[in-house]
Order: C-alpha cells, then structure tokens, then sequence
C-alpha cells in the first residue's frame, strides 16, 4: 500500500518524532484546536442568528472565521502528523475529513453568495466536523 | 461537603458509570462554550473596533448578546452533571480549580463592564473606537475566555494523574 510508506515516512521525521514524545506538545495543540473551534464556530453561530444582516455579518466575520480556521489547520495537522497511523486508521478521523471537504466548499459558496440557508447549512456541516473530531477518542 | 453529596446521588452515579452519556454531555459543554465564547468575542470585537464597524455597539450587543445566555444556560445544565459525577475528584483538580476562579473573573468582568463604561454607550456607539476603559475590558473579557477554555482543556490532563 504506498499510503503505508507515506505514512512510516511521516512517523520517522524528526517533527513526529518530537510531538510524539514530548508530555505536553499534543496537549498544547489540542487547547489551541479549541481555540480555533470557539472561533470558528462562533462565526457560524453568529450567522444562522436572527435580527443579523447575514451579508453584513458574513464579511465582517471573515477575519475572526479565518484566524479560528487557520489555528484549527495548523494544530491539527500537527496532532495528526504526531500519530500518523493512529488518524489515518481511525473512521472518525475519515468522516472528518469527508466532512470538512463538504464544509470548506459550502462555506466558500456562503461568503461569495451570503444566504441564511447557506448559513445554517455550514453551520450544521461545521458541528458534524466538530463531533467527528470529538468521537476519534473514543474509536 | 457539598461535592461529596453530589457525587452519591443516584443520578451523578449513574451517570459516572454510563458508557455514552458521559462523552455526548461533554460535547455539548465544548459545543455551549463555543457559542458562548464565539458571541462575546465577536461584541469585545466590536467594541475594539476591529469589526463591524458600521454597525452601532449596541446593535451587535442586542444581536448577539440573548443567545450568550442560551450558551451559558446549556453550559450550567451539562456542565453540572459533568462535576457531580466526578465531584470528589474534580475539587481538588487545579485545572478545574483555575477554570472555576477564571469564569467568576469573567463574570465580574461583564457586569463591571455593564455597569460602568456601557452606561456611557450612546455617546461612542457609532465610533470607530470605544473609550480606553471599554477597551480594557473587551481585551480582558477575551483574554479570560481564552484562558477559559485552555484551562477547561488542562482539567483532562490532571484528572488523568
């Protein structure tokens, strides 16, 4: 399987190795992950709101989305790359990717077309990213 | 104590020894602190002036502020249950300890912030930038909720010990 040597590839380099086996690094990461989430998260709550311009908000929001987006990206490839295996083997972890594909291209529609059905529909993509990563620790 | 009782009610038991109930109900806290994390940054925001620029203070504050409370009525209800059902243990868990102190800090924050400075909200409503002491408690409000929400995160890694 090629995505095996990939895979072996990532656990030998020296990144991996360091997160792997420091006590705190993957923790550290994971309360930035959170971070990000309130971030992000928020921004699409914030959106589906009622008595909100969803136009207005959805441009105005852009900045905090991105940050919380970015700090979600960079931690969790970084989580992810400390226990190669251990993600790519986890269902979860695959639902979680299907399914943060699906939220990025709804989300992208939302902020070149700002409607409340697309707000509310990555909104509800976005809470399903976020229960998948919940469930990858208990597969 | 307290605590103590909490943690033999039948319901904080039953809960400690279920397989599911446990994890689905911390979900739900992560997902309440989210809304309530996301709406209060994005008012101190506002109030920093870094967004919403056109739109009024107090617009934004009545837009987002209702459902902050939904937010924190979905936290105490799951987040209860949460530390009944590992009471004894959690009150002497630094992590929780700090998170606890760190939310009532929070809280102050807000009513200092309502009480004083946003009683003047007319006069800098449409500005740009908000007075000096509006500022300060917008950056301590999302500092303290960040704080919040690591310390919420480091509550698992003393529990584990």
């Amino acid at each position: 399987m090629p995505a095996d040597s990939l895979l072996h590839w990532i656990e030998q380099t020296s990144l991996s190795t360091t997160l792997r086996q420091s006590d705190w690094a993957v923790m550290a990461l994971e309360a930035v992950h959170l971070l990000g989430l309130a971030l992000l998260g928020g921004a699409a709550v914030i959106s589906t709101l009622r008595h909100v311009n969803v136009r207005t908000f959805v441009r105005e929001l852009r900045p905090v989305a991105l940050t919380g987006f970015a700090l979600l990206v960079l931690s969790g490839s970084l989580i992810a790359l400390s226990m190669p295996y251990k993600y790519y083997n986890n269902t979860a972890f695959q639902w979680k990717m299907v399914l943060l594909l699906c939220s990025v291209i709804v989300t992208l529609r939302l902020a070149s077309k700002p409607s409340r059905i697309l707000a509310l529909l990555s909104l509800i993509l976005w809470l399903s990213v976020g229960f998948s990563g919940r469930l990858i620790g208990f597969l | 104590m307290a605590w103590e009782w909490l943690y033999e009610q039948p319901w904080a038991a039953a809960l400690r020894e279920s397989e599911n109930a446990y994890p689905l109900i911390e979900t739900a806290h992560v997902l309440s602190i989210v809304v309530i994390v996301g709406t209060v940054v994005a008012v101190d925001l506002r109030v920093l002036g870094l967004i919403l620029k056109t739109e009024p203070v107090t617009r934004i504050a009545k837009a987002l502020l209702p459902t902050t409370w939904y937010g924190f009525l979905i936290m105490l209800l799951t987040g209860v249950p949460l530390f009944a059902a590992q009471a004894t243990q959690l009150y002497s868990n630094p992590a929780f300890r700090l998170k606890i102190l760190l939310l009532a800090l929070a809280g102050c924050n807000a009513l200092l912030f309502h009480q004083t400075t946003y009683r003047t909200v007319t006069d800098w409503d449409y500005a740009n930038t908000a007075p000096l002491s509006a500022r300060a408690f917008a950056v301590s409000s999302i500092a303290l909720w960040s704080a919040i929400i690591v310390s919420g995160r480091l509550i698992a890694v003393f529990h584990a010990r």
